[in-house]
């Protein structure tokens, strides 16, 4: 996600958390692993640069949303694992269900649009 | 709460949690090559691609600080040093300054303080006013503390003072 305005950089960061929360209840993961499981479940849309992507989970981790260990990788690589929290996981509701009615909120402005008009 | 007791926690640590990250990079770094080879490409080139991708290292490293909360503070740190460091490149002016701030606050403090343990703690003025006291309450506070009484119609108003002199009751 490439930064343009101040504005939207703030709405992506809100999102970002979202896919971050969502990628993490199929189980444990690392940074890497969480942006390549993003990028394929969008179908290569969303491409999550690092620069946006480890200040998300640090973020997330500061809140307590999310808790980080080192483990060995799939390689044989030190590599720092994150996981969902109790508190994670209800957040990730609770954000799920914000999205939801924004994304609804869009689509009925953007449908009645057209109609109001004539 | 919790957060900042994270947070603080964090800042105990900043050694450790920055070696961490550096190492969190580089495990991303590494990753990224790996893929970049598997797609065909040779070593330098696996490499040059994966940094490309990761960006800016130093400016990922930074942001994700930022995020640790505490850079407010080193920017505190690192300006006061810088003030110390100007400071002592002219000793003259700084030494001027400082004695000259001691000297106007030092000496207005202790003046003040003396001229209030002379002059204003010997003021014949009203300590307290009980509405309603009972006589009891008066002559019992009376003995132990007061040298004057005046008995008001709105109350009881007690003097404190050397020099008061006897007068009519008066009003608080």
């Amino acid at each position: 996600m490439t930064r343009t305005a101040r504005s939207r950089v703030d709405l992506l960061q809100g999102t970002l958390d979202l896919l971050v929360l969502r990628t993490l209840l199929f189980g444990p993961n690392h940074g890497h692993a969480i942006a390549k499981h993003i990028q394929r479940s969008s179908e290569d849309l969303l491409q999550i640069e690092t620069g946006s992507l480890y200040p998300a989970l640090h973020r997330l981790e500061a809140k307590g949303w999310i808790e980080a260990s080192w483990a060995l990788s799939e390689r044989g690589k030190q590599a720092k694992y994150y996981r969902l929290t109790a508190r994670g996981r209800c957040e990730l509701d609770a954000e799920r269900s914000k999205w939801e009615t924004f994304s609804r909120a869009v689509g009925l402005v953007l449908n009645t649009a057209s109609s109001e008009r004539s | 709460m919790r957060t900042l007791l994270r947070k603080l926690r964090w800042l105990a640590h900043r050694r450790r949690k920055e070696a961490e990250l550096e190492a969190e990079l580089a495990f991303h770094l590494a990753e990224e090559t790996e893929e970049a080879k598997a797609r065909g490409m040779s070593e330098p080139d696996a490499r040059l691609a994966a940094q490309r991708h990761l960006g800016n290292c130093a400016l990922v490293f930074e942001d994700t600080r930022d995020v640790w909360g505490w850079t407010w503070l080193e920017h505190v740190f690192q300006d006061l040093r810088f003030a110390g460091r100007l400071l002592r490149r002219r000793p003259v002016l700084s030494a001027t300054a400082i004695i000259t701030l001691v000297l106007g606050i030092g000496g207005t403090t202790a003046v003040f303080s003396l001229l209030d343990a002379l002059l204003v703690k010997e003021l014949p003025v009203v300590l307290f006013h009980l509405a309603r006291p009972s006589t009891k309450e008066v002559t019992r506070r009376a003995r132990k503390e007061f040298q004057h009484i005046a008995i008001g119609e709105t109350g009881l108003t007690l003097y404190l003072g050397r020099d008061c002199t006897i007068g009519a009751p008066t009003l608080a």
